[in-house]
């Protein structure tokens, strides 16, 4: 077997890859994250049931705040990290990819004589996310939004385009702003931050920003496979609530110190493909699994992301992939 | 064989818990006060039961009298209770109401949330 060592990510190379990636971490652009679900959530019991229902404590949400919070089952799995802002007479709601259907049967499910109704606005919306270290000033250029300041979750609505709200998300692990827009405006948005010169990456850098920040994402982290702590959510939990759905089973984990796997982010050194769902091995023996792998074609990128058991998970360890690709946990 | 027709599922109160929310009503000011019952989301198993004083039912609710009380259950929470015994349990180290509910198949520690 080739001997580990860790590879860092080339950044050099031109390709339009490297460069959009530069243009992600060093300046700011557009990327479309419009496959996000949204909700838009009516009723005076909307905040009281979505807290009943999730890992983080949104009773103090106002006007303009929002948290990241967990749909968890009662084994405390993961169903899905919302994005819940309040926006006074209603919550607007971003969901995983995709998954807005079954985040809205959800709630409907666990809505009796509550005053709550969802609505899915994803097919008449779509979001933009505005990425980098330059984000804010683009979004005041673009928007005349002084965003600068604001907290993660922050939120307002652009007083120069109808029907446009931002929020702070960091979403991808550097500073970013969600533009969630109506169809029939989205084209003006873009317009407008084409005119102050930012421009769209494509999907690849932006997927390869978020494996190399660490950040989970529906589908891949986020599934009832782990909790909230193992995919590196605690962020978005509060010990101190009270009652939410799989409470009990997250607080014990906790306490207990039973989480039992962590968030990784893997490399390797040869020219193999590790993808997702390749299991990790340490004296033959299973520890985890790939859940994201960097895998563009032409591109020297190797860059994983992987749950591991914990007693597996420290920076320097290597494991074997699929029997066969020393990767080294970084 | 005569076949047994088999006795829909309801809701009851024990004779000890309807005494109860009797000397909870005088208590509150409200001695002709019924009892809401029902079912919310959350709790840590998923469903939590929900107790409370009604003066009338609301639109919709099943009415189910035992014991001189009558229960005001709204449809959806009655899914999840059919079949229900609402008891008391007394004394120092009693629960207060409790719900031996065969529709629970997991029930939280401190006994107040289940799932189905």
């Amino acid at each position: 077997m080739a001997s580990p060592k860790a590879v860092p990510i080339s950044r050099d190379v031109d390709d339009v890859l490297s460069t959009q990636f530069r243009v992600l971490t060093e300046q700011t652009a557009l990327v479309d994250r419009s496959a996000v679900g949204r909700l838009k959530i009516t009723g005076d019991d909307a905040i009281d049931l979505l807290d009943r229902l999730s890992t983080n404590d949104l009773r103090g949400l106002t006007v303009g705040l929002g948290a990241g919070t967990v749909l968890t089952t009662n084994k405390g799995r993961v169903i899905d990290l919302l994005t819940v802002l309040h926006r006074g007479d209603h919550l607007l709601v971003l969901t995983g990819r995709g998954n807005q259907h079954k985040v809205a049967e959800w709630i409907d499910f666990y809505t009796f004589t509550e005053d709550v109704e969802v609505q899915d606005i994803t097919e008449e919306t779509a979001t933009i996310s505005v990425v980098g270290p330059k984000s804010a000033s683009a979004v005041d250029a673009a928007l005349a939004m002084d965003c600068g300041n604001w907290d993660l979750f922050n939120n307002g609505v652009c007083q120069t385009l109808d029907g446009v709200t931002v929020v702070r998300t960091d979403s991808l692990g550097v500073s970013a702003y969600d533009i969630v827009t109506g169809r029939t405006t989205e084209a003006e948005v873009r317009e407008r931050f084409a005119a102050i010169g930012v421009s769209t990456v494509d999907p690849a850098a932006a997927e390869l920003l978020r494996i190399e920040n660490l950040i989970p994402t529906f589908g891949a982290e986020l599934t009832e496979e782990y909790n909230p702590l193992e995919a590196g959510l605690l962020e978005h939990v509060s010990f101190n609530k009270g009652c939410y759905i799989g409470q009990e089973v997250v607080a014990r984990l906790n306490a207990y110190d039973k989480v039992q796997r962590r968030l990784v982010s893997l490399t390797w050194d040869s020219d193999a493909t590790i993808p997702v769902g390749a299991s990790l091995a340490s004296s033959e023996r299973s520890v985890g699994v790939v859940t994201s792998s960097f895998n563009e074609d032409g591109s020297d990128r190797r860059i994983a992301l992987a749950l591991v058991r914990k007693s597996h998970s420290e920076p320097g360890t290597t494991l074997v992939a699929d029997d066969q690709v020393d990767v080294v946990i970084t | 064989m005569a076949r047994v027709k088999p006795e829909p599922l309801t809701i009851s109160i024990s004779e000890q818990a309807a005494d109860h929310v009797r000397v909870f009503a005088q208590q509150a000011g409200d001695p002709d006060a019924h009892l809401r019952v029902g079912v919310k989301g959350g709790g840590c198993s998923g469903l939590t039961y929900v107790l409370d004083l009604a003066a009338e039912p609301s639109e919709n609710d099943k009415v189910i009298e035992d014991h001189g009380v009558k229960l005001f259950v709204d449809r959806k929470s009655y899914v999840f209770l059919a079949g229900t015994t609402l008891e008391y349990s007394g004394g120092l180290n009693g629960k207060g109401f409790v719900f031996n509910n065969p529709n629970a198949k997991t029930t939280c520690g401190c006994g107040t949330s289940f799932s189905v």
